[in-house]
C-alpha cells in the first residue's frame, strides 16, 4: 500500500470549502475546478478522488487552454492516479512531465512513487539514492525513503532512518511528526514525547503540538505524568478556545477525573475539572453528543 | 452454525447485523491509507451475542488513549439508553499486508473483554475489501481462557434481533449483505459516516449518526 509522508493530521486546517460529495463534482465548472487545483497546491490536503476527477476533466476539456499551469495539474494528476491505484494513467501523466522537463529529478521522484505504487521497491530505491548522490539534501528523496521502508512494514527500519536524517536536519519539523506517527504506533511513547517536545521548541503557539504531547504525557499514564498532562491540554486549550479544538477540553476533562479518581481531594484539579465542566456544558448546543458525557 | 469457544464446552453463536458490518467497511473504505478502530455494540440474546451496531472511532494515532477513554465513556452512556452494551473492538491496519490484530487492539479489546466476559475483537481483513468483495473481509477473534486473542474459523451469521422468530433471531443470508455493502460503497456512503476524529475536527458532528445501508 503506498503511504506517502504526509501531514495528513493537519489536513483540516483548510480553509476553502471543498465539495466533498463525488455527486457534486458533476456540477462543478471549469474554472472551479482550476482554483479547486490551485487551493490544494497552496493547502495541501489528500484528496485524490477530487484531484483526479478536476484534473482529468480540464485535460479532456480544455488543456489548450491551461497554458503552463498545466504542468503543475500533469504533477497533482499523477500523484492522485497513484494514490486511487490508476498506474498506467499514472505512467502517462509522468510520460507528459518527462518529455517537457527531461532532466528533472521532480520528475524522477514520481516516476520512483509509481514503482513503489507497484511494489518495485528496490527500483524505487534506486531512483531515490541516485536522486541523493546528486543532490544530498534532497528532502523529498530523503523522506521518500522512509516511506518505503514503512511500506514494507519495516517501522523499525523507518525509524532508523529518520534518526539519522535528523541529526543532520534539525530543523525539518515534518520528520518530526512523522518520526512521532511512527513512535506511537510502534507505542514508544517516550520516545514520541521526545519528538514532541522538539516539535514544541519549533513552535511554542501551536495548539495543536501542545495537544498531542498532552495525548502522550496521558498515555504514559502515572500521576507525574497526568499533571503534566493536564498543563499541556490547559495551554491548548488557551492557544485556541474555539470548537475545532474541543479534543483539547475532552482532553482535559478526561485527565482532571482520572487525577481525582486517585486524589479526591486537590482542590487545584476540582476547580479545574469545575472549569472543564462549565466549558462544556456550554458546547451543548453546538455539540448534542457532549450531553450524553455529562449525565 | 453454533460456534465453540475453545477450551469451554460452551457453544454460544456470534450473530451479526448487517448495519454493524457494513458500517466497520464503510469506516474503512473512507480513510484508505490509514489505521481506523471502532466500538461494537451490541447484546446477549439467549446465550448468543448479538452485534447490533458499531461506534466508528479513530482513524489518527490509534495508540493514544485519552480519547479512547472518552469515547467509551460516553458509548456506555448511549448503551444504557438502547439496551445494549460495548462488546468489543473492531481494528483495521494500515497496511495491506498487515492482517492481525495490532498489540493496541488486543489491548483495548482486552480493556473491554474485562467488563464484558463474551467481548470479541474484528480483525478487517483490508486485502478482500478490494481484491475479493465476494468474501467476508474480517476476521473473528474470542478471548481464550489464556488470556489470548484466538481467531475463529468463522464470522457468525447475520442477523438481527427479533423476539417473534425462533431463536430470536431474524438471519440474513451473506450475499445479501456483501451486496449492501458494494452498494453502499457505490453511492459513497461513506462519506456520511463520522468517527471521533471527525467530531472532534467538528463538533456538530455526532459519532451516532444513522446510515442508511
Amino acid at each position: 500500500k503506498f503511504v506517502s509522508v504526509n501531514l495528513n493530521s493537519m489536513s483540516s486546517t483548510c480553509q476553502t470549502k471543498l465539495p466533498d460529495d463525488p455527486k457534486e463534482w458533476e456540477q462543478l465548472t471549469r474554472q472551479q475546478c482550476i482554483e479547486i487545483l490551485r487551493e490544494i497546491r497552496v493547502n495541501p490536503v489528500r484528496k485524490p478522488a477530487l484531484v483526479y476527477f478536476c484534473g482529468l476533466k480540464l485535460l479532456n476539456e480544455s488543456a489548450s487552454s491551461l497554458g503552463s499551469e498545466i504542468w503543475a495539474i500533469y504533477e497533482q494528476l499523477t500523484i492522485a492516479a497513484i494514490d486511487t491505484h490508476e498506474l498506467e494513467n499514472a505512467a502517462y501523466f509522468v510520460l507528459k512531465l518527462r518529455s517537457r522537463f527531461p532532466h528533472s529529478q521532480r520528475v524522477e521522484r514520481l516516476r520512483a512513487m509509481i514503482k513503489e505504487a507497484e511494489g518495485n521497491f528496490e527500483q524505487a530505491l534506486r531512483i531515490y539514492r541516485k536522486i541523493l548522490r546528486e543532490t544530498p539534501c534532497d528532502r523529498a528523496a530523503h523522506h521518500r525513503i522512509v516511506a518505503v521502508e514503512k511500506a514494507r512494514g519495516n517501522r523499525q527500519g523507518a525509524i532508523e532512518l529518520l534518526h539519522e536524517y535528523l541529526k543532520v536536519n534539525q530543523t525539518d519539523e515534518d520528520s518530526y511528526y512523522e518520526l512521532m506517527d511512527l513512535y506511537i504506533a510502534e507505542g514508544n511513547m517516550r520516545k514520541a514525547a521526545y519528538c514532541c517536545e522538539e516539535l514544541i521548541l519549533h513552535e511554542p503557539h501551536n495548539y495543536y503540538t501542545m495537544l498531542k504531547y498532552a495525548e502522550i504525557l496521558y498515555t504514559l499514564g502515572g500521576s507525574d505524568s497526568l499533571k503534566l498532562a493536564r498543563k499541556y491540554y490547559c495551554n491548548s486549550v488557551r492557544l485556541n478556545e474555539s470548537t475545532a479544538n474541543i479534543r483539547a477540553v475532552y482532553g482535559l476533562w478526561q485527565t482532571c477525573k482520572a487525577i481525582k479518581a486517585n486524589q479526591n481531594n486537590d482542590k487545584e484539579n476540582n476547580e479545574v475539572l469545575a472549569w472543564v465542566e462549565k466549558r462544556l456544558k456550554a458546547l451543548q448546543p453546538q455539540a448534542p453528543d457532549v450531553a450524553a458525557m455529562l449525565k | 452454525l453454533p460456534k465453540i469457544t475453545a477450551g469451554t464446552a460452551i457453544v454460544m453463536e456470534f450473530v451479526v447485523s448487517p448495519v454493524a458490518y457494513i458500517k466497520t467497511i464503510l469506516h474503512a473504505w473512507k480513510y484508505p491509507a490509514c489505521a481506523v478502530n471502532g466500538l461494537l455494540l451490541g447484546k446477549m440474546v439467549k446465550g448468543n451475542l448479538l452485534v447490533e451496531d458499531v461506534v466508528p472511532l479513530f482513524h489518527t494515532h490509534l495508540n493514544l488513549t485519552p480519547m479512547f477513554d472518552v469515547a467509551l465513556f460516553q458509548a456506555e452512556g448511549h448503551c444504557k439508553a438502547k439496551g445494549l452494551q460495548v462488546v468489543g473492538l473492531y481494528n483495521a491496519n494500515e497496511l495491506n499486508t498487515e492482517n492481525s490484530p495490532s498489540p493496541a487492539a488486543m489491548k483495548l479489546a482486552s480493556r473491554i473483554q474485562a467488563d464484558f466476559s463474551n467481548a470479541i475483537l474484528w480483525q478487517v481483513l483490508n486485502t478482500r475489501i478490494v481484491e475479493h468483495p465476494d468474501k467476508i473481509a474480517i476476521r473473528l477473534y474470542t478471548m481464550a481462557p489464556a488470556k489470548h486473542w484466538e481467531v475463529q474459523d468463522q464470522v457468525g451469521p447475520f442477523g438481527t434481533h427479533d423476539a417473534d422468530a425462533p431463536k430470536s433471531f431474524r438471519y440474513t443470508e451473506e450475499k445479501e449483505v456483501l451486496e449492501r455493502v458494494e452498494n453502499a460503497i457505490s453511492m459513497y456512503k461513506y462519506k456520511k459516516l463520522v468517527d471521533w476524529d471527525d467530531h472532534c475536527e467538528n463538533c456538530a458532528l455526532s459519532v451516532f449518526t444513522e446510515i442508511e445501508v
